[in-house]
């Protein structure tokens, strides 16, 4: 009887502790499983940047933003990392480039006034602006950019395939040069938007580099300096009082276009909060602690949604790829299993597995925030779900019964995917082995070629096709086939935009037929932020060089 | 006769099982006077301990045991008392000395502290006073260099120290009343003199009345003036010392005596036992509660409870044999 | 005392350089490095192979470890991997919070936990004792990080009344301290509050039973004498025990309750590590949990043997 009342208690205790829980993490929504129609769309709303500055205030500004973010970089040395935090809180805030990306991704001046490319496209000539100031107080010089460059080059193996022997070098105080060993037009795109940016800072401060070669300072020439980087906590920035700002190309509005324009530095103070937790973070927006969150899940971004006051923006963010071993090692090195794979993969159930409402379907290996690249080239390939074929194809490979191992990070429910795919080919007689481990396990595992016969990763959105990693013969998957090699060098060697994306249909195509790995779909992120807020910039990332909170 | 200190009258106390209300002892009267001994004697469970107890009320009372009767200290029941005024009344009217001193010293805390506390309960005097007082009460129950004892922990002592020790704690307040419960169990022989010596030195110099609560009838015939003897929750029988020995009147008083070995008797005749054992609380017969055991037991006695018949003016005898004016013998 | 305080302090050394030599395996023989981590995960293959040479993750493990722990013994307990700040620097930066924050949860834990086992004791059965039962399985139950969630969005979200999230030093105000690590502490503190109160409440029955309980109540001691002071010293040797590990796990393992609620601590600062591979760090905080606990448990003992004159140190 008493231990009847016990257990009674403890039940309505328990539950309501659930319930307070459950509501924590909010209402985890109606199942999204069982309707998958042929071409799902995610509705992304990215808000258009606004363009007039006329009405800001800026006597009336609260002096401090606070942003939470989900994830604290090793070091914010943007020439060295990849991590998607430095870009996205760095560059064009503290950092800028020579050129960047307007709101087309198209590439536009931004340190230089202007730039030339050869007819041959292996030698290009920028102009800096003069008058332009470091944090430190010093001018922008060619020295500054020269080395800067440089240190990037050897930073970015892509970049520096792509230019071989040739580096930049100083042709006066405000022009600098460079001549590439062969055609090389995509080096501008690279410049102005690959994952490891091309920002310039000084020439001492490049020279100035830890033990392990990381820059000690963060000196650059946006219009906010770095303050202060406490770990696991936070990092500041303020507004740069000496900034020189810009004009779009043929414009004298003080107004903003995809990365590039006039940045008005409305808000003093910057603080970037390290929040891990999604639910803080969430929280931590409803009670007004944080003005700008980002990595919202598409669950979150319902609760945000869902609350008064509160608003949501989101966008593709990059691509998930399916990544076959063609290593000798695996069955994965006959094209056929890679076809069988490929035709009963059921691309809404991988997203939907990972992603929940954040995906949409497409064939392209580009995002659509590069536009300039979209193809529908190799569609027949995608997404057929035809077990039938499937079965054919095995057969065709000959298979009998040999274990395919998946090897799949918990990074972001990679592994979700892996265990959907593993019940798909299950389906046409397949015997699967799925692996899943931390993220830093995967990155050392998947260079052993006995390990696995595909894994799962994404790649962020890059601004130019050559990007792509999984063309390489050294890249997890290896590569290793003179038709795409060639196809590629052909891309490599365009010297117009045209000829380039000429050979970028024909490599895709070709990569659907070859599959190096699988496109599986495009994967999107969220932004949540108090209606209050003003100005922030969207478009591969969410930017405060404009935004501010009325007072 | 001198006052009486304490007097029970038809004292019952019960407890609370799963299996319901059990009787542990059931209608013990007797009294004890200034300056007097009683001796309380009983095979194990035979309820000894639980007077004890139930007299300073020791049970709790809202959940487990159930006290019906009176105890009347200097005329004043104090079971009808707050239980509240209990506080007032233990240690200071009345104390006990319980029969392992190792497990009931606490062993966290010196001596010393221990006494002190006694004290400065019922007694208001500074810390320094009271520490004055605790060695002087060392000094008293024979404890040599009492100042260095006071500083001490129990572990740190013997035995026969410890159970000194208890003996000063419960004497800290010149109680009027002190229940000795088997006092001495735990002792080696001579140390086990030593202490009864004690006792009976203090109850004279002291002017208290004592209960000795024991199973030892050697222990009674050295100390006690007179003796209440229990069997299953009853008393079956109560004299004078001198009465009890010679002139013994329950057959269960005169096993226990039949049991005690005797230097002059025949060393290889085995030592006399009562046969069988105490029954558990919950299998208490419905007639005499020796019967089972007895071995003058007839049909009567298995039926009905005889009552606790005066037979002199100081004894008193609870069985039906003696009051049909059979007799019992030695076996 | 004293001696025994040195022998003990010393015969911590093989612990730790076992400890070391586990750990260091440990971390060197699990998969991944920092290369990656440094240079996020877009990457090229030629950059991270590059690096792995330049931070000489490719020399032999054993002489990696001697290179190590030569350096421990000098004092230095190298650099981290990933950011090149010293670790020992970067320990004492997140040990503080950490500190904080174990205090706080003790405290909180102590003032609840030791009151109720004391009652539950006392009211044993009865629906005091239930009550406090359910407490104490919920404690024990309900995962920290589902308690702290439900703790932010009810005073955080609803009420207002903390901070969601983030930690303030003292040098931002005691006032903002406190707040900033009311909520952690609870979410942290209950569980172990949980525990606590089972164990008084165990030992103290074990105690009330005792003869020298009966005593001093015969005695005339007070009801709350008898528990507060009779009882509870000497049910106290068992409590500090609880107490002790409890501390240990406050300190070592408040990861759960640090990420939630953005506390930059020990426990945020080894998840973080163990992500980017940041051996050195990892080694640093393993050696300092391990020297904490040899700490913690030499200080419970010590405060046995004032608690229970029976129990002698040499």
């Amino acid at each position: 009887m008493k231990k009847r009342t016990a257990k009674w208690l403890t039940t309505i205790l328990l539950s309501a502790t659930m319930i307070l829980g459950l509501t924590a993490c909010n209402s985890k929504s109606e199942p999204t499983t069982g309707e998958t129609t042929a071409e799902s769309k995610a509705e992304y709303n990215l808000p258009s940047n606004e363009t007039e500055a006329a009405a800001v205030d800026k006597a009336n500004v609260k002096e401090i933003m606070n942003i939470a973010v989900s994830q604290e970089g090793a070091n914010y040395d943007v020439h060295k990392t990849t991590t998607l935090v430095a870009r996205q809180l760095f560059s064009g805030t503290v950092w800028e480039k020579l050129v960047t990306l307007n709101g087309n991704a198209e590439v536009v001046p931004e340190l230089c006034s202007s730039w030339e490319m050869s007819e041959d496209a292996t030698t290009f000539t920028f102009n800096l602006r003069e008058g332009v100031l470091f944090h430190d107080g010093t001018e922008l010089k060619a020295d500054d950019v020269v080395a800067s460059m440089n240190r990037w080059i050897e930073a970015f193996s892509t970049a520096k395939d792509l230019v071989g022997n040739g580096r930049f070098e100083k042709v006066d105080d405000y022009t600098v040069k460079i001549v590439c060993d062969s055609a090389a037009l995509t080096l501008v795109d690279m410049m102005a938007g690959a994952a490891q940016p091309a920002i310039v800072t000084t020439k001492s401060i490049c020279e100035n580099e830890d033990e392990n070669g990381y820059l000690k300072e963060y000196i650059g020439t946006g219009p906010y300096k770095f303050v202060e980087w406490v770990q696991g906590q936070y990092i500041t920035f303020e507004k740069f009082d000496d900034y020189v700002p810009y004009y779009l190309e043929g414009t004298t509005e003080e107004i903003m276009d995809g990365w590039a324009g006039y940045k008005h530095a409305y808000t003093k103070q910057l603080k970037f909060w390290y929040v891990p937790e999604a639910a803080t973070r969430v929280a931590g927006l409803q009670t007004g602690q944080y003005d700008v969150i980002l990595s919202l899940d598409s669950e979150n971004s319902k609760i945000v949604e869902g609350s008064t006051g509160l608003e949501v923006a989101s966008e593709q963010a990059g691509t998930i790829a399916l990544v076959f071993n063609k290593s000798e090692e695996s069955i994965a090195q006959d094209i056929n299993i890679r076809h069988a794979v490929n035709a009963v993969a059921n691309s809404d159930d991988l997203m939907m597995s990972a992603f929940g409402d954040y995906y949409d379907l497409g064939s392209c290996y580009m995002d659509e925030s590069n536009a300039f690249w979209l193809t529908d080239a190799g569609s027949e390939y995608y997404n057929i779900k035809d077990e039938a074929k499937a079965k054919e194809y095995l057969e065709t490979a000959g298979y009998n019964g040999e274990t395919f191992k998946i090897l799949a990070p918990t990074l972001n429910h990679y592994d979700n995917i892996a265990l959907v795919l593993k019940a798909e080919l299950e389906a046409i007689g397949m015997t699967v082995e799925v692996e899943t481990v931390d993220w830093a396990t995967f990155t050392t595992l998947r260079e052993d070629k006995t390990v696995f016969d595909l894994y799962i990763t994404s790649f962020a959105s890059v601004p130019v096709p050559s990007l792509k990693a999984y063309y390489g013969p050294e890249y997890p998957g290896w590569t290793v086939d003179d038709t795409m090699a060639e196809k590629l060098a052909a891309f490599n060697q365009s010297t117009t935009k045209e000829q380039a994306y000429e050979a970028w249909v024909a490599l895709q195509q070709y990569s659907w037929e070859y599959l190096p790995c699988i496109n599986a779909g495009h994967y999107g992120t969220g932004y949540g932020y108090s209606e209050a807020v003003s100005g922030l910039s969207f478009g591969n990332g969410v930017y405060f060089w404009d935004a501010y909170i009325p007072q | 006769m001198s006052e009486k200190i304490i007097e029970l009258q038809n004292l019952s106390t019960s407890f609370r099982t799963e299996r319901g209300l059990l009787k542990a002892i059931d209608g013990v009267s007797f009294d004890v006077h200034k300056g007097e001994i009683l001796g309380v004697v009983g095979e194990s469970g035979c309820g000894k301990s639980v007077t004890s107890q139930t007299i300073l009320r020791l049970y709790d009372e809202k959940y487990t045991a159930v006290y019906e009767g009176k105890v009347l200290l200097e005329g004043e029941d104090i079971l009808q008392i707050p239980y509240k005024k209990m506080q007032d009344i233990r240690g200071r009217r009345i104390s006990m000395v319980f029969q392992d001193a190792l497990s009931s010293l606490n062993p966290v805390f010196t001596v010393g502290y221990q006494i002190r506390e006694a004290i400065r309960i019922h007694q208001k005097v500074s810390k320094k006073q009271a520490n004055k007082m605790a060695i002087e009460m060392l000094s008293l129950v024979g404890i040599p260099a009492p100042e260095r004892r006071v500083k001490q922990y129990p572990h740190e002592l013997s035995g026969g120290m410890r159970q000194r020790v208890m003996i000063a704690i419960s004497l800290a307040c010149k109680p009027r009343l002190l229940i000795a419960d088997e006092p001495t169990t735990a002792l080696d022989v001579t140390i086990q003199a030593q202490i009864m010596d004690l006792i009976v030195q203090l109850n004279q110099q002291l002017d208290m009345g004592v209960i000795l609560i024991t199973h030892d009838l050697g222990v009674v015939a050295e100390t006690c003036s007179r003796v209440v003897v229990m069997y299953l929750g009853q008393i079956v029988e109560e004299a004078n010392v001198e009465d009890i020995f010679d002139n013994p009147k329950h057959p269960y008083t005169l096993g226990l005596i039949q049991s005690i070995p005797r230097l002059e008797g025949d060393r290889n005749k085995e030592l006399y036992t009562i046969k069988g054992t105490v029954p558990l609380l919950s299998q208490i017969p419905t007639g005499c509660r020796f019967a089972k055991r007895c071995p003058y037991a007839k049909e009567r006695c298995n039926t009905q409870m005889p009552d606790l018949i005066p037979v002199s003016e100081t004894q008193k005898v609870r069985c039906f044999r003696y009051l049909e004016g059979g007799g019992i013998r030695y076996a | 005392m004293k001696k025994y305080i040195i022998k003990r302090i010393l015969a911590v050394i093989p612990i730790l350089l076992v400890v070391s030599v586990v750990i260091f395996s440990l971390v060197h023989l699990t998969p991944g490095d920092p290369a990656v981590a440094i240079l996020g995960s877009d990457a090229t293959q030629e950059d991270i192979l590059a690096l792995r040479e330049a931070m000489g993750l490719n020399d032999p493990i054993p002489v990696q470890y001697v290179n190590w722990i030569v350096d421990v013994f000098h004092g230095d307990l190298g650099n981290s991997v990933v950011s090149n700040a010293p670790v020992a620097s970067v320990l004492k930066g997140h040990f503080l919070p950490t500190i904080n924050l174990a205090a706080f949860a003790m405290i909180i834990s102590l003032f609840v936990s030791l009151p109720l086992g004391m009652v539950a004791a006392r009211k044993r059965g009865k629906l005091t004792d239930q009550i406090v039962s359910v407490i104490a399985l919920c404690g024990i139950s309900v995962p920290s990080f589902l308690l702290g969630l439900g703790l932010m969005m009810l005073f955080s979200v609803k009420f207002r009344i903390f901070p969601v999230s983030g930690y303030a030093p003292w040098s931002a105000g005691a006032i903002e301290h406190i707040r900033s690590l009311t909520l952690p502490a609870i979410a942290l503190g209950f569980m172990y509050a949980a525990l606590m109160m089972r164990m008084t409440r165990a030992s103290m029955l074990e105690v009330l039973g005792s003869d020298y309980i009966k005593m001093a109540k015969a005695k005339g001691v007070k009801e709350g004498a008898l528990i507060g002071i009779h009882a509870f010293k000497n049910a106290l040797v068992s409590i500090l025990t609880v107490i002790g590990q409890s501390i240990i796990g406050a300190l070592s393992g408040a990861a759960v309750v640090e990420t939630v609620f953005g506390i930059p601590g020990l426990g945020s600062l080894i998840v973080s590590s163990i992500g980017r591979r940041d051996y050195e760090v990892i080694q640093g905080i393993v050696l300092l949990i391990a020297f904490i606990n040899v700490f913690i448990n030499l200080i419970t003992d010590i405060a046995y043997s004032f608690v229970d004159p029976r129990i002698r140190v040499q």
